[in-house]
């Protein structure tokens, strides 16, 4: 039981700072979702059935999709964001040639 | 340089948490419950009898602050609603560029009564067994996004949501106002008999305020995520006429 | 053994830190509330965690159990952070929905949600 708390948590640490850091956004929407289900293990390994099917059916099931929404309707569904000034492109290869070129000047 | 102050500034709050408030929890596990869960946990069965111990103190023991979380729930809804009025008309043909097809559409179908189903089961038996009104009406609101999201129906009406939402919410706030008139004399009192532990209709009026409740949040959700895709009938009706820009 | 309390405090305050770093230095205003929404499921595990007892129990009555009532009671979980956090998961999706929408309208408006692109807003 401690060794099954102890996994989980480095995963959810570990998933989470990919959800902060990694480049794609699409990827990270999904990373949320999967540290929120991570979460909702948690929940059921601190004996709390109640607050774990609330976040399960909350956190990644709804949130997902409002996020994914959003990023539709922000055009950033595919883009790639290197957090160097520009909105990196949308995956084409114009755009990493102009998201790398952004990134290098504003590092 | 930004990176670098909030590295800085990250340090500082984490030092400042561990040396203040760590340094009490960084114990082994408790081995008994505090004073006041431990009162919530027996006075559940004699004050409401409900098996289910979160349930009566969301319910009976803090009832109004459920109310609160309700309106809070409500606000937000409302604030997407007035907020994607431009969304409307362009609908989901621009969120989504084609339909499902065949395997999503037909699933959609047979699947959609089980989910209701199961969120309904999960409201009813909120007293019992976890769950409650919140999470079964995320489930029922569910259901609702299968019907968008797969291209069962392309617009719902969200009068009649809207509706059922203002009914719901007004059944909640008369549940409580019943207790005003009993002879306790206060806001949401468990009036009703409650039964033995373990059946479906026991615990009083809590299984009728999570029912109002899960009501709320079902046809909240749907209103909202209508309201987010455009897909809301009435405004593509009028999108139709020439729009009201 | 381990003390399952102790491990799962310091994750969540890893997680805090964490979604507070997002917050103070992404420039991608999603990636944003996405470190904010990070940092309310941290908070969330550390309100629950304050609950737990060493072997503890869900905190629901069975009726028909061979144990008696009180045999059950005694060896329950701290119900009452867990309806805090019920009400605060409902409310965190709350926010979350709506600003994701004014992220979406400022998108219409201004055609970046990148907050460098912002005039006014000097970060």
């Amino acid at each position: 039981m401690g060794a099954m708390v102890i996994v989980v948590s480095v995963l959810l640490i570990g998933l989470a700072a990919g959800a902060i850091f990694v480049r794609s956004l699409g990827s990270a929407v999904i990373l949320l979702g999967t540290v929120s289900l991570l979460v909702a293990t948690t929940f059921l390994l601190l004996a709390a059935p109640d607050v774990a099917i609330t976040e399960a059916a909350i956190g990644s099931a709804l949130t997902t999709l409002v996020y994914v929404l959003a990023l539709k309707r922000t055009n950033s569904i595919d883009s790639l964001d290197d957090d160097g000034g520009r909105q990196a492109g949308k995956g084409t290869a114009a755009g990493q040639k102009s998201g790398s070129a952004a990134g290098g000047s504003h590092a | 340089m930004r990176k670098v102050i909030g590295v800085l500034l990250i340090v500082s709050f984490a030092f400042f948490v561990f040396t203040l408030v760590m340094r009490d929890l960084w114990v082994e596990d408790p081995t008994a419950v505090r004073t006041l869960g431990q009162a919530a946990i027996e006075e559940t069965i004699p004050q409401s009898g409900a098996a289910n111990t979160v349930t009566a103190i969301v319910v009976q023991f803090r009832g109004l602050d459920t109310l609160g979380e309700v309106t809070v729930l409500f606000l937000s809804a409302l604030g997407v609603a007035l907020l994607s009025g431009e969304f409307a008309g362009r609908g989901l043909k621009e969120v989504f560029r084609d339909d499902g097809g065949f395997i999503l559409y037909y699933g959609a179908r047979l699947v959609l009564p089980i989910i209701i189903l199961v969120g309904v089961y999960i409201v009813a038996h909120g007293h019992l067994s976890p769950g409650g009104g919140f999470p079964g009406g995320v489930l029922v609101a569910t259901a609702v996004y299968a019907v968008l999201m797969t291209g069962v129906k392309k617009e719902l009406s969200t009068r009649i949501m809207a509706v059922i939402e203002g009914f719901a919410g007004l059944a909640f706030v008369a549940l409580g106002l019943l207790g005003l008139l009993s002879d306790r004399f206060s806001f949401l009192a468990n009036i009703l008999p409650k039964g033995s532990l373990g059946m479906v209709f026991s615990a009083g009026i809590i299984p009728l305020i999570y029912a109002a409740v899960g009501t709320k949040v079902a046809a909240e959700l749907s209103t909202l995520v209508t309201s987010l895709t455009g897909s809301d009938y009435a405004s593509a009706d009028t999108t139709a006429q020439g729009g009201k820009r | 053994m381990i003390s399952i309390s102790a491990v799962l405090y310091s994750t969540s305050l890893i997680l805090i830190l964490l979604g507070l770093y997002g917050v103070l230095t992404r420039k991608n205003l999603i990636r944003v509330v996405i470190s904010l929404d990070v940092v309310d499921l941290g908070v969330n595990i550390f309100l629950v965690t304050i609950g737990y007892v060493r072997d503890g129990r869900a905190p629901i009555y069975l009726a028909d159990a061979q144990t008696s009532l009180a045999d059950q009671a005694s060896r329950m979980v701290d119900p009452l952070p867990q309806s805090l956090v019920l009400t605060a998961i409902v409310i965190g999706f709350g926010v979350t929905a709506v600003a994701l929408t004014l992220l979406m309208r400022l998108y219409e408006r201004k055609g970046t949600v990148m907050v460098s692109d912002l005039r006014g807003l000097k970060w």
